[in-house]
């Protein structure tokens, strides 16, 4: 996003606070809005401005309204009628430049911003990769993350997948090598040299065929692995969303793409104990596989980053599960696939609450095998580019787990219309934001409408930054009422809680949290809303009403259930009434 | 009306028999031989233009040779839906332009005078674990027809699949019995699948 989006971003963001607060009819302080997240001031020279004088002054005027601020002329450039000026007196240059402009001589003065080139590599189909960077701003912001982190060797990347090309131009500098089997003849002398149960397994392992050779012959798992990493800079071919890295080639598809869960497992139990930090899943299917769960429950449990693909079905994973990326375990990133038009693709699965974020997928160049360069599309093509992302992020903060990753990930997503409502995060992947050093906050509970008035409605976030976080908060409003603020207490590291007190039948509560970081940055998550409503059928008398979040049309069931029982009961009493009165009758007529 | 319900009941496991000219069981009521040669001698005459039950047409099987199998994923940019096609190739300018616009090589050499090409594609899938191959083709020269008999490979509903778009397909090379060239047109093609219980006709487009 360039920097004029950012502050559009930002103006609206502070619009939509404003707006929330505005029509408060609160007795409230507005001071008891969360603030407008301080937008970062752009690098400047921090004793220079660039002034421009009225047209109608002289020289002399001009070198005498200078020297009268205590200004000096460095450089002139006539064509534009502009002058590069030391400030000599302390201060900021911008409440300087600022100050300086209200002086009648003065046109405009301000700050001599510092541009820095982006990192811009020179591989050579770099203008392919609209993923990395586009025109109409849908892509992931890579040249602008560049800036920042290029990626690092040290950080090892899982491709569980139908193997890597690891003699690919674009690919063989950035291939894992396993320490424990190479130099010395290691590589191909039969033996277990770094006793992990694999016989020179240099690149990684072929769990298909169960041999060292996890080579790809299908071009899958090649393409996912230039998208994560093919080398930056060279002068060949493409780029991966890290310049460098570690690719570790774990093969368990075969040529045809498919593969098995024994296998998948042995690929992913494999990476958690060799050492990757993250795990690429370009894959899925079959239903829910415990052994698979307890696998991914091995790999969190190794602090590694799962990152699956959403799949390809253009369907809805909150109503029917797509494995793996459905596990519910801590580490499991889904993906969805976006366009270049930040659309959702038409081919990706969505899910409200089981899939996490977006990511480009469709025309995705990357490496095949034999030097070869390919465009596919697929959730398998956006998943790449969440890992890649992640392994930057780790490059950046190697001290990280894999719950603050990922919600540095989910916490930095460009929202948009085409995700806000059928991804947890609402956006589409952003690398750039992901690196930042401003706190991160994702996760929050995105409450349910309600028929429960006692409350309290339990929300939930998480927060993660480069330093520490010193404030979270819950900011709510009911209907157009004062809008409160509740400080989050926090019951484990990186996670914040509060609640939001009962509410009225009718009321519409809105609500976002807002985290503030020890160096007085601030960040604000979406703003979520739910009802408070009876249910359906007549408004329940005092404390019959159902707690049954999200689910008014269970309450309502089990309304008529309990109703239908009480006629039930009722029905069964008087029939044993009658039955008794006839039974007396037939006795008092023998008698 | 017994009866009736009698030869309805048989008709799906005795037409074939009654069709290829085999005597009825005896013990039958002269009704039920009557209604039982009506139905023979109409399925005589439906079945007898069918490929299932035609032994005075001779099918000529001619020999395939796989030039290229691929089960990959679909290359970006080309049509996002695309149905299950075909494209047969009489001529070495067309297919030199097709394979020159998919590969960007020369293609492999097809003597055009007694070979063709056919190219089978299964369309456009959302995962990988399918492929679609050619395992007959049968030839009609008197009806100018060609009988194509491929297989169509799934995945299991339990496998894991890369979760990238994919477009299989195959080309072949088929010659041609000697003395029977292809008709440059208005031939036609029929596709069919070998399952459970026999051949069901499967679609597919065709693509110039």
């Amino acid at each position: 996003m360039d920097q004029g989006m950012k502050r559009l971003v930002r103006s609206l963001l502070a619009l939509s606070t404003a707006t929330l607060v505005s029509s408060c009819k609160s007795k409230q302080p507005v001071e008891d809005v969360a603030p407008e997240p301080p937008v970062a001031p752009p690098a400047c020279a921090p004793d220079e401005m660039l002034v421009k004088f009225k047209p109608t002054l002289s020289a002399q005027q001009v070198e005498a309204s200078l020297a009268g601020a205590g200004f000096q002329s460095l450089a002139y450039f006539p064509a534009i009628d502009v002058h590069l000026c030391r400030i000599t007196s302390p201060g900021d240059a911008r409440v300087t430049a600022e100050r300086y402009t209200s002086d009648p001589a003065v046109v405009y003065a301000e700050p001599n911003y510092i541009y820095k080139a982006s990192a811009v590599p020179n591989d050579p189909r770099f203008a392919e990769l609209w993923a990395m960077q586009n025109a109409n701003d849908a892509d992931i912001d890579a040249v602008e993350a560049w800036d920042t982190q290029k990626g690092s060797h040290d950080v090892v990347v899982a491709i569980i997948d139908t193997g890597v090309d690891y003699n690919h131009e674009d690919l063989h500098d950035n291939m894992w090598r396993n320490p424990g089997e190479t130099g010395k003849g290691k590589e191909t002398n039969g033996k277990d040299d770094d006793g992990n149960g694999f016989i020179d397994d240099v690149f990684g392992w072929d769990f298909a065929s169960n041999d060292n050779d996890p080579m790809d012959d299908n071009a899958h798992g090649s393409h996912v692995a230039g998208t994560i990493a093919a080398s930056g800079d060279n002068q060949k071919g493409v780029v991966g969303v890290n310049w460098r890295a570690s690719i570790m080639a774990l093969k368990f598809l075969d040529g045809n793409g498919s593969g098995d869960a024994s296998d998948a497992i042995g690929a992913i139990l494999y990476a958690a104990q060799n050492g990757a930090r993250v795990q690429n899943n370009s894959w899925g299917g079959g239903g829910f596989s415990r052994a698979l769960q307890e696998a991914i429950v091995f790999a969190r449990d190794h602090n590694v980053l799962f990152v699956a693909a959403a799949g390809n079905e253009g369907r809805d994973n909150d109503n029917t599960p797509s494995y793996p990326s459905n596990y519910e375990v801590e580490n499991v990133l889904a993906v969805a696939a976006s366009d270049r038009d930040d659309r959702l693709a038409t081919f990706s699965n969505v899910g409200r609450k089981t899939v996490d974020l977006a990511a480009p997928g469709v025309g995705i160049l990357s490496t095949t095998p034999d030097n070869g360069y390919q465009s596919f599309d697929g959730t398998s093509m956006a998943t790449p580019h969440v890992s890649g992302v992640a392994a930057l992020v780790l490059a950046q903060y190697p001290g990280l787990g894999y719950r603050e990753v990922m919600v540095r990930l989910a916490g930095s997503v460009e929202v948009k219309p085409a995700f806000e409502t059928n991804t947890v995060s609402g956006g589409r992947l952003n690398a750039q934001g992901a690196l930042s050093t401003e706190p991160q906050v994702a996760f929050v509970s995105r409450l349910d409408n309600t028929s429960n008035v006692d409350g309290p409605y339990h929300v939930q976030a998480e927060a993660t930054d480069d330093g520490t976080i010193a404030t979270a908060e819950l900011v709510y409003r009911v209907n157009a009422g004062p809008t409160t603020m509740v400080g989050m207490t926090s019951p484990a590291p990186g996670v914040y809680t509060a609640d939001i007190a009962g509410q009225a039948f009718g009321s519409v509560v809105s609500y976002f949290v807002t985290v503030s970081d020890d160096g007085g940055q601030t960040r604000q998550s979406r703003t979520f809303e739910f009802q408070v409503a009876a249910p359906e059928g007549g408004q329940p008398c005092g404390n019959f009403a159902l707690t049954l979040p999200g689910s008014t049309s269970n309450g309502r069931q089990l309304l008529l259930g309990l109703g239908n029982l009480a006629i039930v009961i009722l029905g069964i009493l008087a029939l044993r009434r009658t039955s008794v009165q006839a039974r007396s009758r037939v006795g008092r007529q023998a008698h | 009306m017994s009866k009736h319900v009698h030869v309805w009941a048989g008709r799906p496991t005795d037409l074939t028999s009654r069709g290829c000219g085999r005597s009825l069981r005896e013990g039958r009521t002269r009704a039920a031989i009557r209604v039982h040669r009506f139905w023979g001698l109409l399925a005589l005459v439906v079945f007898g233009m069918t490929p299932g039950c035609k032994p005075t047409v001779q099918m000529a099987s001619l020999p395939l040779e796989l030039i290229v199998q691929d089960t990959g994923m679909k290359q970006a940019g080309s049509e996002p839906q695309a149905p299950p096609s075909y494209r047969l190739f009489h001529d070495a300018g067309a297919f030199e332009s097709y394979w020159q616009s998919t590969y960007g090589s020369a293609p492999p050499p097809v003597d055009f005078a007694r070979e063709f090409v056919l190219c089978v594609h299964q369309g456009t899938k959302p995962t990988g674990g399918y492929a679609i191959a050619a395992r007959e083709v049968q030839f009609d020269a008197a009806q100018r027809r060609l009988d194509c008999t491929l297989e169509l490979t799934e995945p299991a509903p339990d496998a894991m699949l890369i979760q990238a778009l994919t477009s299989p397909y195959a080309i072949y090379r088929v010659s041609l019995p000697t003395g029977q060239p292809l008709p440059a047109t208005k031939v036609e093609i029929r596709f069919q699948r070998e399952q459970a219980g026999g051949k069901v006709p499967v679609q597919l487009q065709r693509m110039q």
